[in-house]
């Protein structure tokens, strides 16, 4: 059998590939490809909680400064330990240690301010917005497509609410060592 | 093994840059043989984008077992393959289809015919599905009958004796001026 037909078609094979894709291929391919959009959808959610979270701790500050300023009004304050209604998934182990942290911040927190109550009442109030904040993503997750930056949201809320908490505690600690040191003061004058 | 590529690894660090060269380098040839196999603009052009996605998003487990080429051009065909079948085509009995009758016609001697690249071009995409898809496999492609049975699923024979059937139905093609 002659190869005559194979050897002219190898001898001219680039001249066999003239037809020329479209361009709405490529640009397929590229949306198909980066998912840039979806990432920028879901990533404005995080920047609004870290905005959130730098509110809460101007208020805090605001409190601070504002409680230096009057520090005799003390009552006993019986205080609701919030403890975020977590979800312990597979895929996010981190979940449960922040909750746990997050729950022994708490309790913490309530005993330093059993002297502060309007401290308390304002910390929980910022603490419980994150913490709502926190409950609207969860009930995203179901839903979502994007499930794993749906967590990744969730766990840097909780992480702001661990951050906070921190800060609360911070602010406690200074308010009772300044308190400590003015009555060491008058005791010795 | 084949050498590393430059633009593969390139795209593998993360310039993001390199796919869009990558496609560049690659959609004419691939989106051709697509063509061939299935004879149709739209379904090849699905097949090429398709193909293309698979093959970005697979290429960190791209092991340079053949060339990154080569790697894309199995994609393509096996996806046209893939979406042919889905015309239900009897691979085995192709001849019912072709309407190719071995009795009533003598071979042609393909060195008696001038060839010119236009005018076989158009006799390919005259043949039936089958035989034009064994036929650019073996003759543009250059895959071996063992790889087409194994491409097709069909015994090795049986792409020999539909490779032989497909040639001379091109060649009576040309024969007659189309």
């Amino acid at each position: 059998m002659s190869n005559k037909l194979k050897k002219f078609i190898w001898d001219n094979r680039a001249a066999f590939d003239d037809e020329v894709p479209s361009e709405k291929v490529w640009q397929h391919v590229e949306s198909a490809f980066t998912p840039t959009k979806k990432k920028k959808f879901i990533l404005t959610p995080l920047y609004k909680w870290s905005m959130a979270a730098a509110a809460v701790l101007v208020v805090s500050l605001g409190i601070y400064f504002f409680m230096n300023r009057n520090k005799n009004t003390v009552t006993e304050y019986a205080g609701n330990t919030i403890v975020p209604d977590m979800i312990t998934t597979a895929d996010a182990p981190e979940v449960g240690q922040f909750a746990k942290m997050i729950a022994l911040k708490q309790e913490e927190l309530k005993s330093l301010a059993k002297d502060q109550p309007e401290l308390y009442q304002q910390f929980t109030q910022d603490i419980n917005q994150l913490d709502s904040s926190y409950n609207i993503l969860k009930n995203q997750l179901s839903a979502t497509p994007n499930r794993e930056l749906l967590m990744e949201a969730m766990i840097q809320n909780l992480q702001l609410q661990l951050n906070v908490l921190n800060q609360q505690l911070n602010i406690i600690h200074q308010i009772k060592q300044k308190k400590y040191s003015h009555e060491k003061n008058t005791q010795a004058i | 093994m084949p050498q590393r590529d430059e633009l593969v690894e390139r795209c593998l660090s993360g310039d993001s840059l390199g796919y869009k060269e990558l496609y560049q380098r690659y959609s004419k040839a691939m989106y051709n043989t697509c063509l061939r196999i299935l004879n149709n603009v739209a379904e090849a052009e699905d097949v090429l984008q398709e193909s293309f996605i698979e093959a970005f998003k697979n290429l960190g487990g791209f092991e340079y077992r053949t060339s990154f080429g080569g790697w894309l051009k199995q994609i393509c065909i096996n996806r046209s393959i893939n979406q042919l079948k889905k015309r239900r085509i009897d691979w085995v009995d192709m001849e019912k289809i072709a309407g190719y009758d071995s009795a009533e016609e003598l071979p042609i001697d393909e060195t008696e015919l001038t060839l010119k690249v236009e005018s076989v071009k158009k006799a390919i995409m005259k043949l039936p599905d089958g035989y034009r898809t064994v036929l650019s496999l073996y003759l543009l492609e250059g895959y071996d009958h063992e790889e087409i049975s194994e491409i097709l699923n069909v015994a090795e024979s049986t792409t020999r004796t539909q490779f032989m059937r497909a040639k001379q139905k091109l060649l009576q093609l040309l024969k007659e001026g189309l």
